[in-house]
């Protein structure tokens, strides 16, 4: 029996929500209709990832009645849309009932403030899932009658082997000190994907954080971050948890010297194959495609001011959340001012480098000039679609009377005129701006992206061999008018990801450009560089560039270092960058969640056998 | 009156720059920055010191050298390093900033050679290597023999430039190569980048084509790297393997051991020298940026196939090495 309980479990928050999903197929096929997850109840936002079932089989509802009526907990059962739907208890949280005065007097945990939902919500979590929890070890002992017939039925059977709760994250971590505490019969497992003080101390800008690991006063710290509440969640539940896990071996000094508690196995996050490789050997093909569909992008972005050549220019791209700091957005400007200048000293090199930035910030919606200058480009290309016909049928025509027309006897004079009055449109369009840098209206007006841009002097200016397009929302094919493009069809059509990040604790835009076959740069700070060192003998050979950002070095050197791998990928040529894409793709399969399965259940086991019941003779040393 | 005498000068100077191009393009005369500067050799010194003061810039505060970066080359005989002293006074000619390493053997120059390079500048460095380090299996040789290229057994040793550990980057330069116009922009690229030996027909243009794959064939002639110990200690590994035969050369180690994994440098920076014989739709002179005299080396006697338009070329390496032959 496995429950794996998570504050993202149906409810796509972050990234332990994509972990949860990917891997949902090989629990499944692993534990059958033993693996049950846990989840909280939104309401309606949960109905979309979520189906109850409407009538569960008798021993499910007979539990949920027991629930109700005896913890007075209420639950939804039902199955979670995902790939291989998964049984899930989704559980609602008494709006009236905080557990604050409970956590304060069973664990000496307090100072909770009314404004903190975030912790208030954590600890209403904990305690429910507990309680549930609880109940469920109480019924399954209690008396109940089992119906065999039934496959759900397994939930209350298997009484001969000892359930395992597996928690991810501090959200839902209070429920692993609340049931050890209780001295419940379960084996506990507790993932941390990051850890909350690692986060905080890295977003305040602390370079060297690595560095200063062994030397954080830890108590002291969380509390002038006000997070002294949520700091002894997360510490409780890894002390308290029978196995302790994480993801990389950066995470894993997190835990050492945060956590104070070495993990007892690592986890490293992987992703689902079938998401990813619609077919071995396709990503050569999928990628010209989607470039296609970037390079209309880019026609339509410099209409009337195409001055480079497409075939020339490489895409780089960085995507995820706005954390100036933490995800090196600061390091790739300043790498892009550098390949800039490099560019510009080398013009024989022939190359234009579009740096997409795809990272979600306020905005007031589309600016003007991306609109207008893409509107010109979708009708200049429906006016040569129809004159592609018209011009096929006059040379047919022309042909079958036996004479080759020459090239200007193909257009007419309308239809030239149609022609001119494009290029007159375009004209009017350029003539009072460059390409914007940005597609949208901030909503703020000293963006930190937009002012260091400013200051680096990437304007998109015809001189300047690097090109910036930032895109602050992220994409979504069916309501982006200039891009619509999936996510992952998006990272195929690049060439390279950027990734520089000083804080990833795991880091999926990496993984998941590996898997579609793109090559990527990241940080030897980021757990799947860590991961990916550990698999392969040489990440370059398999398109990760790693780059340094865990000794400590002058900032220049970084962003010179930086400059040289995006460089370096610049400067390939077709068939190499074709040969490498392949050879990313291939290797992608370390990351698939059938490889990695292994060490999950390794720390189930682990658990298991800590768990078990204690034998007579060693009652006396206690569990804790 | 004193303004207009001044801006017909600043008109003459343009006319001669002009001129000098033009000069170059059709004619075979130097470089218009040569003529401004003279080779000539100072007062009060001999010869040879004059000739470098003249036009050795001395590192100073503002003039500093970038501390780990180097252009290095290599001589194993009279005739090269001589080629090698006229190559590090081209790039100086040039202004790099950058340190200026000639490794040369000692055993197999003269006494007046190895006399010349030590008294030649304090800031170059000197490097003596033993060639016979680099010497490849009995099975190499005997190839190159049959293939009848038994001189390209000493192409190895330019393995030697992959040792120098104390400099963080380096460019190689062949000994035999001249730099026309300032390439410390190569530094900005990362290793391994390399100049590569195109299929095309000789006078073809010489674009870098993006579908072009002959990437697979590395002249080097000129490149970027990163010195390591383990890089030099790997690359030393396919050279003592008895099993491998290397009829490329040096060319054929780097290629085997970068494979795809390398960055191609335009021609512009290793141009043969006789490809101004295309005339200027080809190499525009002005694009030109290192001539490699990979065939009719400078210093041997002048032979009837060479290309008028070769001439400059010969003339800048002459000018430049006037001054060393003397023995002081």
């Amino acid at each position: 029996m496995l429950f794996e309980c998570s504050w993202e479990v149906a409810n796509k928050v972050g990234g332990v929500h994509s972990v949860l999903v990917s891997k949902a197929s090989e629990m499944v096929a692993t534990y059958g209709a033993g693996y049950v997850t846990i989840g909280p109840w939104l309401g309606n936002a949960s109905a979309l990832q979520f189906d109850e079932s409407t009538s569960p089989p008798p021993s499910i509802a007979a539990f949920l009645h027991f629930l109700e009526s005896v913890a007075g907990l209420k639950a939804h059962y039902g199955s979670w849309l995902v790939s291989a739907n998964p049984a899930v208890f989704l559980l609602e949280m008494n709006p009236h009932h905080d557990y604050r005065a409970d956590l304060w007097r069973e664990l000496r945990i307090g100072n909770i403030s009314d404004q903190d939902s975030t912790t208030r919500d954590a600890v209403k979590f904990g305690y429910t899932v507990a309680r549930f929890f609880a109940s469920y070890l109480d019924f399954r002992d209690g008396g109940f009658t089992p119906d065999p017939s039934h496959p759900t039925a397994d939930l209350f059977l298997t009484k001969a082997q000892l359930p395992v709760l597996h928690v991810h994250e501090w959200q839902a971590g209070l429920a692993v000190t609340l049931l050890r505490s209780w001295k419940k019969q379960v084996g506990l497992v507790f993932t941390t994907h990051a850890t909350i003080l690692g986060r905080h101390l890295c977003a305040g800008g602390d370079v060297q954080f690595y560095q200063h690991l062994p030397l954080i006063d830890v108590d002291r710290e969380a509390g002038s971050r006000g997070i002294y509440a949520q700091y002894c969640i997360e510490r409780g539940a890894a002390a308290n948890a029978h196995v302790l896990t994480t993801v990389s071996t950066v995470t894993a000094q997190e835990c050492k010297y945060l956590l104070k508690r070495e993990p007892d196995v690592l986890t490293p996050n992987g992703l689902s194959s079938t998401t990813y490789q619609p077919a071995s050997g396709e990503a050569e093909n999928l990628h010209t495609r989607y470039k296609m569909m970037l390079h209309e992008f880019v026609r339509g972005h410099w209409t009337g001011q195409l001055t480079f050549d497409l075939n020339h220019t490489i895409y780089a791209f960085f995507a995820g959340r706005y954390e100036y700091l933490n995800k090196g957005i600061d390091i790739f400007l300043d790498a892009l001012g550098w390949l800039n200048n490099a560019l510009q000293a080398m013009p024989t090199l022939e190359r234009t480098v579009v740096a997409f930035i795809i990272t979600p910030a306020p905005t007031q919606g589309w600016n003007n000039a991306t609109l207008s200058g893409h509107f010109a480009a979708v009708k200049l290309r429906q006016t040569c679609d129809e004159l592609k016909a018209t011009i096929g049928n006059r040379l047919f025509d022309s042909v079958s009377h036996g004479i080759i027309p020459s090239g200007s006897a193909l257009l007419t004079t309308a239809e030239e005129t149609a022609l001119k009055r494009h290029l007159l449109l375009q004209k009017g369009h350029a003539s009072y701006m460059l390409p914007p840098v940005v597609t949208h209206n901030m909503a703020n007006e000293h963006d930190p992206i937009l002012a260091h841009l400013r200051r680096l002097g990437l304007a998109n200016h015809p001189t300047q061999p690097v090109k910036v397009v930032y895109h602050p929302d992220f994409l979504n094919p069916s309501a982006n008018p200039i891009l619509p493009l999936e996510y992952l069809d998006f990272v195929r059509g690049c060439h390279v990801g950027v990734f520089p990040s000083l804080y990833e604790p795991f880091g999926l835009t990496p993984c998941e450009a590996m898997c579609c076959g793109t090559p990527s740069i990241t940080s030897n700070t980021s757990g799947f560089a860590r991961t990916l060192v550990g698999a392969v003998p040489n990440p370059e050979e398999v398109g990760v560039f790693v780059l340094d950002r865990m000794n400590p070095r002058p900032r220049e050197q970084i962003v010179s270092d930086l400059g040289e791998l995006l460089l370096k990928c610049a400067l390939m040529h077709r068939p190499q960058r074709a040969n490498l894409r392949l050879k990313t793709e291939q290797a992608a399969h370390v990351l698939d969640w059938k490889n990695l399965i292994k060490y999950i259940m390794e720390a189930h086991q682990l658990a298991r056998t800590r768990a078990q019941p204690e034998r007579p003779s060693d009652a006396a040393s206690g569990i804790m | 009156m004193r303004t207009a005498v001044i801006s017909l000068f600043i008109a003459l100077a343009a006319l001669e720059t002009l001129v000098g191009s033009f000069l170059f393009l059709y004619d075979g005369t130097p470089f218009p920055s040569l003529i401004r500067r003279p080779l000539s050799p100072g007062c009060g010194e001999t010869p040879l010191q004059g000739l470098v003061a003249n036009i050795y810039p001395q590192p100073n505060e503002s003039y500093p050298l970038a501390k780990d970066q180097a252009f290095v080359t290599i001589c194993s005989s009279d005739d090269y390093c001589r080629g090698a002293l006229a190559l590090m006074l081209s790039l100086r000619q040039t202004g790099t900033t950058r340190h200026l390493v000639v490794m040369y053997s000692p055993k197999e120059i003269s006494p007046s050679t190895l006399t010349i390079l030590q008294q030649f500048h304090p800031s170059l460095h000197l490097v003596p290597f033993d060639p016979s380090a680099y010497r490849p299996s009995q099975r190499t040789i005997d190839e190159l023999e049959r293939i009848h290229k038994p001189h390209w057994k000493n192409s190895f040793t330019k393995l030697a430039a992959f040792s120098l550990t104390n400099f963080t980057k380096v460019i190689y330069i062949d000994s035999d190569s001249l730099v026309v116009q300032n390439i410390d922009e190569l530094f900005l690229l990362p290793h391994f980048s390399c100049t590569y030996q195109s299929n095309h027909e000789p006078c073809s243009p010489r674009t870098v084509d993006e579908e072009d794959d002959t990437f697979q064939h590395i002249n080097s002639g000129l490149f970027v790297t990163r010195p390591s110990q383990r890089l030099f200690q790997e690359l030393m590994g396919h050279l003592a393997d008895p099993s491998a035969v290397w009829w490329n050369g040096d060319q054929q180690i780097l290629l085997h051991h970068f494979g795809p994994q390398w960055n191609r440098l335009p021609q512009v920076y290793s141009v043969g020298i006789d490809a101004c014989a295309c005339g200027p739709d080809v190499y525009r002179p002005s694009s030109i940026k290192v001539v490699h005299f990979y065939k009719g080396k400078p210093w041997s006697p002048p032979s009837s196939d060479r290309h008028p338009c070769t001439r400059s070329f010969y003339r800048l390496w002459q000018q430049y090495t006037r001054n060393i032959t003397t023995t002081p």
